[in-house]
């Protein structure tokens, strides 16, 4: 094709203009690449710790951080049930916390405990105190006691999502009535319901009663007393079918907060009874970190494109200036305008190109240099993947935009007359 | 001999400011073919325009210019230029990062006219024109004025255009030179049977066309016709 021959010959001959353009593009080229690289590595970043790492978000009721431990179970089990189904859930576990008495078994009471509770059955309104503290979890390890270590599991195991009517009590409870692995043990609630459970597990806890102190509280308070069962069990022993909070895994920690709005939304429970506690602020401090060199790579690249583009607009500008009196000919020649316009944004994108290449290559011969900066910096070790070639070469050509429009222009508003005739 | 051009009532003006400044009106004439023309005036009497016109880089204000009896925008103004005229102008117009030989390709390249054996005929006009193998594929700026407007005549033959424009050929040259495409022009029109029309200041140039054209009170007039 004729304009092809054109626009090589042009480029060739005219060997000041295009190797300006071919430096100018080069520079450009090799700061657009490592940005992109160190934008493109960072979102990858963000995305793999994004589906990787593990966030949460605790749904629980004002009620849940008082001490009235019986109106503490708040949230109704077929409100949870739908939360469960919303689409940004990984998974739940549970907790709910109640009293109850101790039905065939002693509970660990104190003298101070014994001699209060003698002074309240004088009274008329008497109820007993409760003796048991009851925690359900769906899995133990869920349970702030275990996971502080302020209980130790002596024997036996944990308990996980698939038990269902199991317990894990005090070792010293358990020695005091004779109890061990596989034994059950019985509690009943204010109601009278009785609800059996199974032994799975002894647990040790460093607490030492204040006897002083303890004989305050009821008996339940004492740390033997905590009896840690499975949330079915917890549940009927409170006597009412909901929970005190639930903890949701998250698929993806961007759509905490959507989450939290949807659970709004869509629950008929009282819009004001929720409360919601992000449990993110590890991926929170990785991503941001991440996103903050997102942010920063987008603006140096915005910078770059900007004066990038004024630079070659300026260069395309002073090339086009002497251009009028060919583009003239050309036309006497009965040359279409659309070939005439592909020729001179050829020749502006020749440079271009092939400034894009030795960016590569300067950028990869400098890789090991480039990261070792990086690293002293920021931590991180880029690569040059095609998708980031790809997007500095069209970045690179974009940059021509303006300069591809004011060719267009030129050839399209063309005057003849002023470029063509003679000077006297 | 055949009308090839035909200028039909043309209106020529353009627009200073609010001023209307008039450079052809109702301006007529005919050209024919194996004839060289010549179109003289003082300045801003409407040479160039005349030319522009019929080398449809312009377009009249109203009227007609036509080709063979057809208007120029029934041919298309895009096929008149590549097929049917070849325009050499002052400053020869010659592509600087093309040789000469490569200046006539490219002319024969966007021409919709089918040229058989581009490169050899190329060569033999550019030899016809006098220009050795030598200097065909010298860069064009090494060439001297009168050489560039060999090639820039060569150029205009090689879309075997029927109408030669020549916009002050000769402008740029010695004496010496003028002379010699001053008979280069004569011999377009003479032996190649082409309709070959200059715009010139030079009496010289004047004296050797077949047909004078003067351009006064706006419209074409012909000052004196010269036997063949």
């Amino acid at each position: 094709m004729n304009y092809l021959s054109r626009m090589i010959s042009s480029v060739t001959s005219n060997k000041r203009n295009t190797v300006v353009m071919l430096l100018v593009a080069s520079v450009l080229s090799v700061v657009l690449l490592i940005a992109i690289a160190i934008r493109s590595t960072s979102i990858k970043s963000v995305e793999k710790i994004r589906s990787s790492m593990d966030t949460s978000v605790m749904v629980r009721t004002s009620a849940s951080y008082s001490t009235d431990y019986l109106s503490s179970c708040q949230i109704p089990m077929e409100e949870v049930r739908k939360i469960e189904k919303l689409s940004n859930v990984k998974n739940a576990s549970y907790y709910v916390r109640t009293l109850a008495y101790a039905s065939n078994f002693k509970a660990q009471v104190l003298e101070a405990q014994t001699e209060n509770e003698m002074k309240k059955k004088k009274k008329a309104d008497y109820v007993p105190s409760y003796d048991i503290y009851i925690q359900g979890n769906s899995n133990s390890k869920d349970n702030d006691d275990f996971s502080n270590m302020a209980s130790t599991l002596l024997i036996g195991k944990l308990i996980s999502k698939e038990d269902d009517h199991v317990c894990i009590i005090n070792y010293a409870l358990a020695k005091d009535n004779n109890l061990a692995l596989e034994d059950k043990i019985t509690v009943k609630n204010a109601k009278g319901d009785q609800v059996s459970l199974t032994i799975i597990g002894l647990y040790y806890s460093s607490w030492i009663p204040d006897e002083e102190e303890m004989g305050k509280f009821d008996p339940y308070a004492n740390q033997q007393n905590t009896v840690y069962t499975d949330v079915t069990s917890a549940i009927e022993i409170s006597g009412k079918d909901a929970i005190t909070l639930a903890q949701f895994g998250m698929k993806d920690p961007e759509k905490n907060k959507e989450f939290a709005k949807e659970v709004v939304e869509q629950s008929n429970f009282a819009k004001e009874n929720y409360l919601f506690e992000n449990q993110d602020i590890s991926y929170r401090r990785l991503a941001n970190s991440l996103k903050t060199i997102i942010s920063i790579t987008n603006i140096i690249l915005a910078a770059i494109m900007s004066l990038g583009a004024i630079i070659i607009t300026l260069l395309v500008i002073m090339a086009m200036r002497d251009r009028d009196y060919e583009i003239g000919i050309l036309l006497s020649m009965g040359e279409k305008k659309y070939k005439i316009v592909l020729q001179l944004i050829g020749e502006q994108l020749i440079p271009i190109l092939i400034g894009g290449f030795i960016g590569i290559f300067v950028d990869l011969a400098l890789k090991g240099v480039i990261n070792g900066c990086l690293s002293s910096v920021i931590d991180m070790r880029i690569g040059f993947s095609v998708g980031s070639i790809f997007a500095m070469f069209g970045a690179a050509i974009g940059l021509n935009v303006i300069g591809a429009l004011i060719t267009l222009y030129k050839v399209i508003w063309y005057q003849p007359r002023k470029a063509l005739m003679h000077v006297e | 001999m055949e009308t090839v051009l035909q200028f039909d009532t043309i209106d020529y003006y353009y627009m200073s400011g609010e001023q209307k400044i008039s450079i052809l009106e109702q301006a007529s004439y005919d050209f024919t073919d194996h004839k060289l023309y010549t179109i003289v005036g003082p300045s801003g009497s409407g040479k160039t325009t005349s030319l522009f016109l019929a080398g449809a880089l312009e377009k009249p204000r109203s009227g007609r210019v036509l080709y063979k009896g057809k208007d120029l925008s029934e041919i298309g103004l895009n096929n008149y230029r590549n097929q049917k005229i070849g325009i050499v102008f002052q400053s020869y117009n010659l592509l600087t990062y093309f040789t000469p030989l490569k200046n006539v390709l490219a002319a024969m390249d966007i021409t919709k006219n089918n040229i058989p054996n581009k490169k050899q005929r190329a060569e033999e006009l550019l030899s016809r024109m006098g220009l050795t193998k030598n200097q065909i594929n010298r860069k064009t700026t090494k060439l001297s004025g009168g050489e560039q407007q060999r090639v820039a005549i060569a150029r205009a033959l090689a879309t075997d255009a029927e109408i030669i424009l020549a916009d002050e050929p000769t402008g740029n040259l010695d004496i010496d030179t003028a002379k010699e495409i001053i008979g280069l022009f004569q011999e377009l029109a003479h032996e190649y049977k082409k309709c070959v029309i200059a715009v010139t200041h030079s009496e010289e140039f004047a004296n050797a066309a077949d047909e004078v054209v003067c351009l006064k009170d706006h419209k074409f007039a012909k000052r004196k016709i010269n036997s063949i």
